[in-house]
């Protein structure tokens, strides 16, 4: 029986118009934008914006000189400007204040002050004739990164300072000697082409592998549990007296992929038009977006073969399995080849064209998110983008072949859980 | 031609062979009783026949043509479990399926606003399926299998769950379909419907068709030699006392069926009877119901001269003096 399009595009129909129409999907529309922006807005803010009071620290000198200088230093900020950077360092300045402990106190009751809660910490700075400078920091909570970079800075500005003037040089001198330099970064692309980088270089390679990663999770999933419900609601016998298992699973798969594709279009489409109606924003982007076309082309390659790569196998399982639990430990290996890409993250983005990057970048079941991450850090050579896809096409032919088998067999099967073994049966019976 | 036809079909799961090499015709235009226990092999047969698996061996032919070459709208099928898509609006649903059969989009609407109208479920047109009652859903169900008008719809069990009231609708329905010229399958264990709607029939047991053939013929060909008699007080009997008389008698506390062997008198139960002191209430040679066929088919012998049955199914000691020939 040769495929019958006007089925698939049936099943397509019905898949989509089910999915769509459903409230959740306009909540979830709706929901996950506001909650993403939540995710990375409000951290950003709660660093910026200083809720309670600062953290109050009494600063122990036992050197004689060193206490008042760290009091009084205002390191030079590293960033100017506007920037979330510089405004986080400035909050971070403000973090704690700074007062020099009462001159007859001695340390065993300034720790029992910080044990009991009294104070929230103390700076204790002390020196010898080997080492000018030795500052610890007493404090219930240790685990402040801010705090630490602020008393970073204020100590290594005084300890500088201190040995400049030790040394007995030149105030105009010495203020030249303190100058900083910052490490500034420039692309260079194809054929010498440069441009500034920015954060966002770093941001969009991860930002995009995220979404294949998302997508294929959670819509690979709705695949999974809509197989499994038309399988224990019997409809699926039904369906399969008029169509081929083949175009049941591909009309599936294929309809909610669109649900997906439609549902991140719109979020595509709302996110871009915000971010470009911020003139400022708009300006920027104008200069040189670290979007590329072909990041874009090949998010949608690979989000499509990826898709209907991970969507069989899901498809499969669901159709093996008869509840809800038992599709769950056959989730789990599934999922690690989307997961460890993205454990591997830091390395891929480190060293983007080493051997084993390479590889992983090629091999079909982790190509889809190591290929996007390599492209949005390097210039990847035609053939390896080429032979990428070209490896997952042919990996995902073969798993929606096997899948379609395993398919076939198990969506009428009821009672005993199938083995691996048996599995493999269904998948070599004709 | 042929509605339906098997040749050699054969069917294994492993180590059950659940379809034994198996040849049959389903005539056109007709009501056709499959029939037969639990187990034997109706299911994958129809299964078979509907594409959802396909024969380890031999053919299907439908209409004259092969099974795999023929177009989804010729057959409809309503199986044994059912199943609705249960979150759809039932409109949507029926004209999906309508479309699966090749219906175009507005053919496919037409046909469910008929429908609907035909089992009285106008009104919930736009209802969710689970919103109806199980009676209700069984009418939609029926509605999937045939209203895109199938040359031969199969329907496998039909009836069961479904109040008097619902079943003569459903009997109506099929009489309707099959002056129209559709030809039914009906696979079914309630042996008045067969009697009823059935105009021949093949009676499936362990995977081989045992007995086929015109109901009415079948039961002349069963029905002269089959006794009935009620009593009061038969709880001693045993078929293995009228061994010599009937090929198998069918014993229960307060009433009993013999099938007598060739030139027994049925006067010569009754004598037996009395001798054994039982209070007969009363007698009568009836002529066999399709009940009884079934149940002396299916428990005791091979009225159709295929080598006999392997007798593991026969249920509570019930199997009399079996192959007879």
């Amino acid at each position: 029986m040769r495929t019958n399009w006007g089925n698939i595009y049936a099943i397509i129909r019905r898949e989509f118009l089910e999915r769509v129409r459903k409230k959740s999907f306009l909540i979830t529309t709706l929901i996950t934008p506001v909650i993403f922006g939540a995710l990375m807005v409000v951290p950003a803010a709660l660093q910026i914006v200083q809720t309670g009071k600062p953290i109050s620290v009494l600063v122990v000198d036992k050197t004689g000189w060193a206490g008042p200088a760290v009091i009084a230093a205002s390191p030079q900020p590293r960033h100017e400007g506007n920037s979330i950077e510089s405004k986080a360092e400035e909050s971070a300045m403000n973090a704690a204040t700074l007062t020099m402990a009462p001159a007859g106190q001695d340390l065993e009751s300034i720790k029992r002050d910080i044990g009991d809660g009294k104070v929230d910490g103390a700076l204790l700075l002390e020196g010898d004739d080997k080492t000018d400078l030795k500052a610890t920091y007493l404090g219930q909570n240790i685990s402040n990164p801010q705090l630490f970079q602020m008393l970073n800075g204020r100590l290594n500005a005084v300890l500088v300072e201190h040995r400049l003037d030790k040394l007995g040089l030149d105030r105009a001198i010495a203020d030249k000697l303190k100058g900083r330099v910052d490490l500034d970064s420039v692309k260079v692309e194809k054929g010498g082409k440069t441009r500034k980088g920015s954060i966002m270089d770093f941001i969009v390679p991860i930002a995009l592998a995220m979404v294949i990663y998302m997508m294929i999770i959670m819509y690979g999933v709705a695949i999974m549990n809509g197989v499994l419900e038309e399988k224990n609601s019997k409809v699926v016998e039904v369906i399969l007296s008029a169509v081929r298992p083949f175009e049941l699973m591909m009309g599936k798969i294929v309809g909610i992929a669109s649900v997906g594709l439609l549902q991140y279009g719109i979020w595509f489409i709302v996110g871009t038009s915000l971010y470009m109606a911020n003139p400022m924003n708009f300006q920027s982007h104008m200069e040189g977006s670290p979007v590329k076309v072909l990041q874009l082309v090949l998010l949608v390659l690979y989000f499509l073969l990826g898709f209907v790569f991970y969507s069989s196998i899901y498809a499969a399982i669901g159709a093996a399995c008869t509840t809800q639990q038992e599709t769950q430990q056959w989730q789990m290996p599934v999922t690690f080849g989307l997961i460890i890409p993205f454990v591997l993250m830091m390395p891929t983005l480190m060293m983007p064209n080493a051997p084993w990057v390479v590889a992983l970048s090629l091999f079909p079941v982790t190509s889809p998110i190591t290929m996007l991450l390599r492209v949005g850090a390097v210039e990847v050579p035609l053939w390896q983008i080429a032979a990428s896809l070209g490896l997952l096409a042919l990996g995902t032919i073969v798993v929606a072949w096997a899948a379609a088998k395993v398919y076939r067999v198990g969506v009428l099967m009821t009672g005993k859980r199938p083995s691996i073994p048996e599995i493999l049966r269904w998948v070599r019976e004709k | 031609m042929e509605a339906l036809s098997y040749r050699g079909v054969e069917k294994n799961f492993g180590e059950v062979k659940a379809v034994r090499p198996l040849d049959l015709d389903i005539p056109q235009g007709a009501i056709f009783g499959l029939l037969g226990p639990n187990g034997a092999g109706k299911s994958t047969l129809i299964r078979m026949t509907m594409g959802i698996y396909l024969p380890d061996q031999g053919g299907i032919s439908v209409l004259g043509q092969p099974r795999n070459q023929i177009s989804s709208s010729i057959l409809g099928y309503l199986p044994e479990e059912r199943g609705l898509y249960t979150k759809m609006k039932v409109g949507e649903l029926l004209r999906f399926f309508a479309c699966l059969r090749g219906l175009s989009t507005a053919e496919a609407s037409r046909r469910a606003s008929k429908g609907l109208k035909r089992v009285g479920l106008e009104k919930w047109e736009n209802n969710k399926v689970d919103e109806l009652s199980k009676g209700m859903q069984q009418k939609i169900q029926l509605l999937v299998a045939i209203q895109h008008i199938p040359k031969i719809a199969i329907l496998d069990e039909p009836f069961s769950g479904l109040d008097p009231v619902n079943t003569e609708l459903f009997m109506d329905m099929l009489d309707e379909a099959v002056r129209e010229g559709m030809t039914v399958v009906l696979s079914t264990h309630q042996m008045e419907q067969v009697e009823k709607l059935c105009h021949s029939i093949a009676l499936v047991n362990e995977g081989r068709v045992v007995l086929q053939g015109d109901v009415g013929d079948i039961r002349k060909r069963y029905g002269a030699r089959a006794v009935k008699v009620e009593f009061s007080d038969g709880a001693a009997l045993s078929p293995a006392d009228f061994e010599s008389l009937a090929e198998q008698a069918l014993i229960h506390p307060n009433e009993a069926r013999f099938f007598l062997r060739p030139s027994v008198h049925a006067g010569k139960i009754l004598k037996r009877l009395l001798d054994m002191g039982v209070k007969v209430s009363k007698f009568e040679e009836a002529q066999a119901s399709m009940h009884d066929i079934f149940v002396k088919v299916v428990t005791g012998g091979d009225p159709g001269g295929q080598p006999p049955a392997p007798t593991g199914s026969a249920r509570e000691g019930r199997k009399g003096d079996g192959h007879a020939n």
